[in-house]
């Protein structure tokens, strides 16, 4: 915990000076009514002051290490390899439609959540998109790009 | 199995039908029209927005969605709208905050960043407090504004809203000294009932209710001349202040927008104005609907914006948008 | 009795009335537990029918579907932990995990029904105190609301018992994420980049999903590699309807949700999930077993569950004594109510007092519609739980994205959606709470809005927070608050085991 302690308040003091520096170049305005840099700088200046103190905090702890229970590396993997997934299918979903990238996605995270039967990975991935899409597009009036869109 | 099979046979022919389905080059509008309100919803510009919307959904046979996106002034809504795609399908319910705040510097544009499509409207913005206050008069606040200066409070609709500059130039002209609190819509009747601030300025369509009801007094309204509601009301010229800044309300689109998509929206909201319950709203409420073109509109936003850009500078609250370098 | 009331009751009574109510409740609760589709866009999607209804139809339609959301929005953070509606966020915290445990049936039980007492309850303040308590109401300036709402941040108190400074530090962190966008004042841009999606800041749904959703995926992946996807606790769903002993549990959390609901709802720019998140913290001091709280229990169920329900009510009360929306919801039922030429607000009693008890019996009809609905309706959810979780995760993916982009419409919401996932995950990895970030996403609009407007009024003289006497209240309540857990720890620590 120290040295996740420690880590965290150098990134928080370095988040904060940003913040900081940000926040100067706010405009100023309007004489002496609190203006738009007003409540961010009640909070640059907690925000610091709170992760000096986790810093001094993770300075004076005992080193100490907790039995942390070894997570399976393959776990790990297929956790890291489903959020890779699902960035993916957001980053293409502009692009190649809902009815396209969906069955895609979905077919990939059914993989990576142990699933190994294809008829059932294509069945459920079409079927789960169709009920989706008839739910939100007809329903709802979401307007999701259905089809790839190459006039852009 | 084969039963199963079937099941996925017809969801995935539905699903190539939906794509298929998707309207290719459609005559516009072919979905929903997205219309911004500047203002918190329950008040003036929300109430004759939404019926407008309404109105122009039956004219264009799409659904026109009201939504409210509050804050300075005005502000929020005309940034989104100008960086909106010119499509269409984003349409701003402006008003003379289309001015004001542009002029006051909330943003760094002024209202030719923008495609107007024309005016609906136009209302008295008066002055009102509480009813049980002790001003009877207008002339009994300026008095008690002189002898306490910087102490009385006058709400306004945000920073850069209308009736943030009438309150400015109204208690310029009189020569008072108050404190503009920028409570927003949703909150500005409830202030002034509540005492948190001593007046307000207000739309007449959001304030009437009150009125009639004699929880509030109107005292002044700063208009050219009285309001048919209010005809014991004199208006701010009559005091001797001659004040004269009404509110309109009108349609304004991302520069660039296709002109025919312009044209139907002009077509819709001239219809919708006409409409009867558009019309019969506007003589309860206490607003003229009063619909102008483009080419009647931009000249008389330009007109009006002297006037703001006059006010605020004799208030020394104008900024400049040209950068100054 | 007055003849008013009899009218009103007869046409909210009226059969065309009960059936749009029907509609309305089943519309509400669908679109309240679908991630993405607010209570708002529901009533939007009806919006255009009610203009061609009698004003009594349009009313029962609408408010069915108001009290069916505000229940719905449960069904989906019990079960998938993404919340339905912003003031569904609460719920999931014990609901969610009461179905992990296999209680899933249990938790729904219980919010469908704390839901309806909720209702319920708020429904008596309208019909009976309607004019007193918006006189209240009223009294509340900007100062006060201030306080008001930094007391509802000290409740960060209550879920960082394990270290204040990191709790605190989410909390701030939540605050500054708030900052991005224009602010709400004059209109600046702050902290945008130039990015135009920045401008309207970050949507409170948006960063919920993520910060819910995502990590609840990553545990969902790894557990469907240890056990064969079936036959986990979560397919287990129990029976809905509370046993006796648990209905015990809910009286007191109810009644604390309900009367926290009511009176937040009253409070013109506050709502559901402030209401939610503050009866939560009040049903965990006055429990006799706080430590259970997030474990998944009743009680940290019933309180917000009942609360949001609660707020409908609440929310009424304002809009038809004074005119004065309470929620973006009202907001809307007054523009349709105009349509029909009736304007809520304070000659409504007056003028068409009829009117004004239609709307109240309506509103009565609805809640008993919702109860009925949902219970039948929740035998059908019961096979979502059934799904094997290598089809669940992946359904929960696609849901994050739909939902985030569907708030509006912006392909740029789903890659700050996914940003929060990760920020979600990295804070647990850091063992910091999540709780406080969120309730600073929902606090800190308004929070600075007061703030800046209390300070403009007083001249930047800070002393005007502790003058008004209801600013003063709420600072003690926030010490005392603040000072709770520790308090409850050294007495634990005191105290013989």
């Amino acid at each position: 915990m120290r040295t996740k302690n420690l880590t965290a308040a150098v990134g928080f003091l370095a988040f904060g000076a940003l913040y900081a520096y940000l926040t100067a170049q706010l405009p100023r305005r309007l004489g002496n009514v609190p203006g738009p840099s007003f409540f961010p700088w009640v909070l640059t200046w907690c925000f610091l002051g709170l992760s000096a103190v986790l810093l001094v905090q993770g300075l004076l702890a005992e080193p100490w290490h907790a039995p942390r229970p070894e997570a399976e590396k393959g776990t790990t993997r297929r956790t890291a390899a489903g959020l890779l997934f699902l960035a993916v299918y957001l980053a293409l979903l502009p692009f190649l439609g809902f009815l396209l990238a969906t069955p895609l996605a979905f077919a990939a995270l059914m993989w990576v959540a142990g699933e190994n039967r294809p008829l059932y990975i294509a069945g459920w991935s079409v079927g789960m998109t169709a009920l989706l899409y008839l739910t939100f597009h007809y329903l709802f009036q979401v307007p999701f790009p259905a089809a790839p869109d190459f006039s852009a | 199995m084969s039963r199963t099979c079937r099941m996925w046979l017809i969801l995935v022919a539905f699903l190539a039908a939906c794509a298929w389905s998707a309207p290719a080059g459609a005559a516009y509008p072919t979905k929903p029209i997205e219309f911004i309100i500047p203002f918190g919803a329950g008040d003036s510009a929300d109430i004759e927005g939404r019926l407008l919307a309404q109105e122009m959904t039956k004219a264009l046979g799409q659904p026109v969605v009201p939504i409210n996106k509050e804050g300075g002034g005005g502000a929020i809504t005309y940034t989104l709208v100008k960086n909106a795609k010119p499509d269409g399908y984003t349409v701003a319910w402006n008003s003379t905050s289309i001015l004001t705040s542009t002029n006051i510097g909330n943003v760094p544009f002024d209202h030719d960043a923008f495609d107007h499509i024309g005016r609906v409207e136009y209302q008295p913005m008066p002055f009102a407090v509480k009813a049980d206050a002790k001003w009877k008069t207008f002339k009994d606040f300026v008095e008690d504004c002189k002898k306490r200066p910087g102490v009385l409070k006058i709400a306004n609709a945000g920073t850069g809203s209308t009736t943030h500059i009438a309150a400015v130039a109204v208690m310029n002209a009189a020569n008072c000294k108050v404190i503009h609190l920028p409570v927003g819509v949703k909150r500005r009747n409830a202030t002034v009932l509540s005492g948190e601030t001593d007046a307000m300025f207000g739309p007449l369509t959001g304030i009437i209710k009150l009125a009639q009801a004699k929880q509030i007094r109107i005292l002044t309204l700063p208009s050219q001349k009285r309001n048919q509601l209010i005809k014991d009301v004199p208006t701010a010229t009559e005091l001797g202040y001659p004040v004269v800044i009404d509110l309109f309300r009108g349609l304004s689109v991302p520069k660039g927008t296709p002109a025919e998509a312009k044209e139907k929206l002009y077509k819709a909201m001239v219809a919708a104005a006409n409409s009867k319950a558009l019309q019969d709203f506007s003589k309860k409420a206490g607003f003229t609907i009063d619909t102008m073109d483009a080419k009647e509109f931009d000249p008389y936003l330009d007109k009006m914006d002297k006037l703001v850009k006059g006010i605020l500078k004799e208030a020394k609250l104008y900024r400049s948008k040209k950068p100054t370098q | 009795m007055n003849p008013a009331v009899l009218e009103g009751f007869l046409s909210a009574t009226a059969p065309e009335a009960l059936a749009a109510l029907a509609a309305g409740a089943l519309i509400g609760l669908i679109a309240g537990m679908l991630p993405g589709v607010t209570i708002s866009s529901g009533i939007i999607i009806v919006l255009p029918l009610t203009f061609v209804m009698g004003p009594h139809v349009a009313i029962s339609l609408l408010l069915g579907i108001y009290s069916g959301g505000m229940t719905g929005g449960s069904f989906s953070a019990i079960l998938l932990n993404i919340p339905g509606t912003p003031s569904a966020s609460a719920t999931g915290l014990d609901g969610h995990q009461m179905a992990r445990k296999g209680e899933a049936g249990l938790a729904l039980g219980t919010a469908i029904f704390s839901s309806f007492f909720g209702g319920m309850f708020s429904l008596l303040c309208l019909y009976l105190i309607a004019p007193q308590l918006a006189a209240v109401a009223l009294k509340f300036q900007a100062v006060d609301l201030f306080s008001l709402i930094f007391f509802g941040l000290t409740i960060i108190a209550s879920f960082a018992v394990q270290s204040v400074v990191k709790g605190i530090l989410s909390g701030l962190i939540g605050l500054i994420l708030v900052t991005v966008g224009q602010d709400p004042l004059m209109g600046t841009a702050r902290y945008t980049f130039g990015e135009v999606n920045l401008l309207q800041g970050v949507h409170f749904l948006t960063a919920l999903i993520g910060l819910f959703a995502i990590p609840q995926l990553a545990d969902g992946i790894a557990e469907s590699l240890k056990g064969t996807g079936k036959g986990n606790a979560l397919s287990r769903f129990g029976s809905i309807y509370p046993r006796w002993k648990h209905y015990r549990e809910m009286i007191i959390p109810t009644l604390i949700g309900s009367v926290v609901g009511t009176f937040i709802g009253i409070l013109p720019g506050t709502g559901g999930p402030i209401a939610a998140f503050l009866s939560y913290d009040y049903a965990q001091k006055a429990s006799r077993h706080p430590e259970k709280f997030g474990t998944g229990c009743i009680e940290g169920v019933a309180a917000p569950e009942s609360a949001n329900n609660a707020v409908c009510g609440g929310a009424l009360i304002p809009m038809m004594t004074l005119g004065i929306p309470g929620d973006p919801v009202t907001a809307i039922l007054i523009g349709a109510l105009l349509v029909h030429g009736l304007a809520p607000g304070p000659m409504l009693f007056v003028e068409r007092a009829d009117f004004a008890y239609t709307i109240i019996f309506s509103f009565f009809w609805s809640n008993i519609f919702t109860l009925a609905i949902a219970l039948l309706g929740v035998r059908l959810l019961v096979k979502v739980l059934d799904a094997p979780k290598a089809v669940l995760i992946p359904a929960i993916a696609v849901l994050c994205a739909i939902g985030s982009f569907a708030l509006r419409n912006s392909f740029f919401d789903t890659y700050v959606m996914f940003a929060f996932g990760l920020l979600g995950l990295m804070m647990r990895w850091l063992g910091m709470p999540v709780v406080p970030l969120i309730l600073a996403l929902v606090l800190g609009r308004p929070l600075e809005e007061n703030l800046r407007v209390a300070l403009t009024a007083s001249k930047g003289d800070v002393s005007t927070f502790f003058t008004s006497p209801i600013s003063l209240g709420f600072l003690l309540l926030s010490a005392v608050s603040i000072a709770w857990p520790f308090v409850q720890q050294w007495r634990r620590r005191g105290s013989p085991a």
